[in-house]
């Protein structure tokens, strides 16, 4: 594609402190997996989570300095490099344990490492009275998986970033798992693992069809499209190098102009591939466009593998799966990781490698497509879900894949502001849920809710701005990144499905997103009448239904909500009230006994009126609800300042890939933000309508009208069963088979053949015993059997011996005699 | 009238070897065995002498036969000797009871 003014190679700026970032929580890490136990039996619990948070205290004051030494850099200079040592080099490959901070890592850097440090105070609220008691862990674990996540983001090679990778998804499965004793919770963390697994192998594919397609395809196509860069000669040239300054002089390199050289050929490191990528006169580009594997572009199998690997981390259709699942970790984890952090990370790399997704409208076509697809599949499905967390767990697979529309039309910039506003509005909501949960005394379910903004005014208002947020509502961020993205959609003009360039696809995404938008209001705000507005339902020791009568899906036999599991039974409503009774039948403690730092007993007690949680609870959501408020300062849309946005000013280094977008009048945008508002706003309008205070019988009759519809919206179109039935149970099919096949076949046959030869070693071993043992004792018995018989004649009688004398003489005698 | 020659003697010496020879083979008693021993060699010195007087003259055949005495003497001496050591060792003279070389 065209440039429109020539991009030179990165500048980099030395900064050697950059290692200390993810040092911080890796030791945190470290000393609570080492000594968190002890300090928690030896009542010195405090030191978990001043270790945990001072970790992540430090690691955002060096991340905070970072970034002020990038900003007094010069544009094209922001590129902070950190090469600690060489990890390995074969042939013309090096890779270094470096970190490097450009605008978009430097972003990511700072959510991670503000958004890490607030969840962890509010952890420190949250998980104090934990039953598992396992503080220490849990910290251990948080701050293992920020190191991960740093290095994912930090690091500058594919190595690093592959490492980091993997260690969110250990630590994700480490996080899920947390209640390990529980099965079902522990089944989540190894569903999470296994459904990452496929992503990961298409993330791998990606990557090594990259390198491939650097490397020695060159001398099978025998085309050179650089001016100087011979491909045969430069294979051969690197291929004896062992040390990584052997490799980088024997590099193959292009002269760019005024004396700027780059090193071209395979390389993992994202500012060689860059370079290499991005400046014309190397001619890479153009011959990664040519390459071809059976058939199909090179560049879009990369772009599409490299996606598969984002749809696993980031929960696009069809490996969602995992994502509603892992609400089985504690709250605080589904803030940070499974809202604001790692689900990001498919759309860091997507944005990370603009570049390349850039170079084939195909792949990026489909990433678009999916994601639009997921959001509003996801948004469906959170419609009428009653577990809090699992409605917030769909609405972040659909806001992610608003995440993926604005880095698959194309404006990376909208994708990564889209992620950041979403991990401060979506962070807020989830611990408001958690502090709902802890409030209501670990009760999920909407229904048993309600009323709470009288009990719980500080978590009632955060929410309430985050929903504004995320529904999209002017003055809150969700609005200014949700309608970039969708107006980049409508006019993007960069599309091609099946490499046929596609017009029509970009507004049809957008016309996906905006019903998506529509929902995404609707459900949250769902949410937050259900649960803070009304009467309280639970603790009475009475299931008091919000206008809808859960017995009406007996029809929905099975479903894997653990929370609507009363549903299931056909029983009258006053038995129904009993297994209530019972079910708060454990010792409860009452309000009285909640001080002011959260004490809170009694778990799992329905009795006792919900409470506002402790002050590290409130003090995080409140800095969160601020900050969902003020990002939206970053992105102040160009067509009502004049001048673009702050953060795509920032991040122009970063995202250097340009994206051919329609023209179009500001007076076209302006109507487009209205239309963005007004479904915003057709959303609230309907949740407020059907369920403010719960007072509306109008959700139950058109539940009972469509009750149909209902059942499959309400059992998330039953894809899990999907899965079970297409993925599960053959796979399981499948080992059993083998199973048997190695039992019956394989064994029998390695019985058989142990049979045959013990069956010769036992004719050998009668040959030998009665054979050759046999000729040997023979002659041995013959002797002595000889011997015996001999011993006869030597009696010891000198006379017998004189009858041998004279016997012998008359022999002698006689033959003398017949001689002669 | 009986002539008396050498076919006499050396008939004489034979048969004296010849119960000598029995008697050693066939006599328990080691005192017996002993005295067959005697017969054997006084059998020879028949012949010795036998033979000195008819055949060849001299004195050589006698003076052998002295020998032979003396010789049978001091066998004697030894042999009632080993008999002694026989009789002390198994309390008998009974030549069989010594069959201790057996097996």
């Amino acid at each position: 594609m065209e440039h429109a003014h020539a991009l030179g190679p990165i500048l980099t700026a030395r900064a050697g402190y950059l290692w200390l970032i993810p040092l911080f929580p890796l030791v945190g890490a470290f000393i609570n997996f080492v000594f968190g136990w002890r300090f928690e039996r030896s009542g010195r619990k405090r030191l978990v989570h001043v270790v945990g948070v001072g970790a992540m205290a430090l690691a955002f004051a060096v991340a905070v300095c970072a970034f002020l030494q990038l900003r007094a850099l010069p544009d094209e200079h922001r590129f902070l490099q950190d090469t600690l040592w060489n990890m390995f080099t074969a042939g013309r490959v090096t890779v270094d344990l470096g970190f490097a901070l450009d605008p978009l890592s430097m972003m990511m850097v700072l959510i991670i490492t503000f958004i890490g440090m607030l969840i962890h105070v509010f952890s420190i609220g949250y998980m104090w009275d934990d039953e598992a008691k396992a503080y220490w862990r849990f910290f251990g674990w948080l701050n293992l998986f920020v190191f991960s996540m740093l290095l994912l983001v930090m690091g500058d090679n594919f190595v690093l970033m592959f490492f980091g990778w993997e260690g969110v998804g250990l630590c994700s499965y480490g996080l899920i798992s947390f209640y390990y004793t529980d099965r079902e919770k522990a089944a989540a963390g190894m569903k999470a693992f296994v459904v990452n697994r496929f992503g990961d192998f298409g993330f791998l594919a990606g990557l090594l069809l990259l390198f491939w397609g650097l490397g020695g395809a060159w001398a099978a196509s025998g085309k050179a499209h650089g001016p100087t860069y011979e491909p045969e000669a430069a294979l051969h040239a690197t291929a004896g190098a062992s040390t990584a300054a052997e490799s980088q002089a024997l590099a193959p390199t292009v002269e760019v102009g005024e004396g700027q050289v780059v090193k071209v050929g395979p390389t993992l490191n994202f500012r060689e591939l860059r370079d290499q990528v991005v400046i014309e006169k190397t001619g890479i580009a153009e011959h990664l466009k040519d390459q071809k594997v059976w058939g199909f572009a090179l560049l879009a199998l990369i772009g599409i593998c490299l996606f598969v690997g984002a749809m696993g981390k980031s929960a696009q259709l069809p490996l969602y799966v995992w994502l509603p699942d892992a609400m089985a970790g504690p709250t605080p984890v589904s803030a940070l990781i499974h809202a604001a952090t790692m689900v990001t990370a498919g759309v860091y790399m997507v944005a990370r490698l603009n570049f390349i997704f850039a170079l084939s409208p195909a792949a990026m076509a489909w990433v678009a497509f999916v994601g639009a697809l997921t959001a509003i599949f996801a948004a469906s499905i959170g419609f009428f879900q009653y577990d809090i967390k699992k409605v917030l767990a769909y609405s972040t697979v659909s806001q992610l894949g608003f995440m993926f529309i604005g880095v698959g039309v194309g404006a990376y910039w909208a994708g990564a502001y889209h992620l950041l506003t979403h991990a401060f509005f979506k962070a807020t909501l989830f611990l408001g849920s958690g502090s709902v949960i802890l409030g209501c005394h670990h009760e999920q379910d909407m229904r048993k809710m309600g009323g709470l903004k009288k009990y719980m005014p500080i978590t009632r208002w955060t929410y309430l701005i985050a929903c504004w947020a995320i529904a999209g509502f002017p003055w809150a961020s969700g609005f200014y990144s949700k309608d970039e993205i969708l107006w980049k959609a409508f006019t993007s003009e960069h599309l091609a499905l099946f490499g046929v360039p596609t017009p029509w696809l970009g507004p049809a995404i957008y016309l996906v997103g905006i019903i998506a938008a529509t929902g995404t209001s609707f459900y949250m705000f769902r949410s937050y009448f259900m649960t803070f507005t009304g009467e309280y339902r639970g603790g009475a020791g009475h299931a008091h239904e919000h206008g809808e009568d859960p017995h009406a899906s007996v029809a929905a036999a099975h479903h894997a909500d653990p929370h609507g599991h009363h549903d299931a039974h056909p029983q009258p409503d006053p038995a129904h009230g009993h297994v209530h009774a019972a079910h708060g039948a454990f010792p409860h403690v009452g309000a009285a006994a909640h001080d002011a730092h959260g004490a809170h007993g009694g778990h799992g007690a329905h009795g006792g009126l919900p409470h506002e949680s402790p002050w590290t609870i409130t003090l995080v959501l409140s800095v969160l609800a601020a900050g969902a408020v003020l990002v939206s300062l970053l992105g102040i849309p160009a067509a009502w300042t004049g001048h673009e946005p702050l953060l795509e000013e920032w991040l122009k280094p970063a995202l250097t890939a340009e994206v051919a977008f329609a023209e179009k009048p500001h007076s076209w945008e302006f109507l487009f933000q209205a239309i963005g508002v007004g479904a915003g706003a057709v959303g609230f309008l309907f949740a407020w309508l059907l369920y403010k205070d719960g007072k509306s019988t109008v959700p139950a009759a058109l539940k009972q009208r469509f009750l149909a519809a209902w059942t499959v919206v309400y059992n998330k179109y039953y894809v899990d069963e999907l899965y079970d039935l297409v993925v599960i149970r053959p796979s399981l099919a499948w080992s059993r088979a083998l199973s048997w096949f190695d039992g019956h076949i394989l064994d029998w046959l390695v019985n058989a053949v142990g049979a045959v030869t013990r069956g010769f070693a036992r004719i050998d071993g009668l040959i030998d015993t009665y054979v050759v043992d046999g000729a040997v004792n023979a002659v041995a018995v013959l002797t002595a059997e000889g011997g015996k018989s001999l011993r006869r004649l030597q009696t010891g009688r000198v006379q017998t011996y004189l009858y041998g004398a004279l016997a012998g003489g008359l022999a002698v005698i006689l033959l003398n005699f017949l001689i002669h | 009238m009986l002539h008396v020659g050498l076919h006499h003697f050396l008939v004489l010496g034979a048969l004296l070897f010849s119960l000598g020879v029995l008697t050693v083979a066939t006599r328990r008693n080691a005192v017996g065995v002993l005295m067959g021993v005697e017969l054997i060699l006084n059998g020879a010195n028949v012949n010795f002498v036998a033979f000195n007087h008819w055949v060849t003259g001299g004195i050589s055949g006698q003076v052998f036969a002295l020998f032979v005495i003396v010789l049978a003497a001091a066998e004697a001496a030894v042999g009632l000797a080993i008999v002694l050591a026989l009789f002390q060792t198994f309390r008998s003279i009974d030549v069989r009871t010594a069959d201790t070389m057996r097996e």
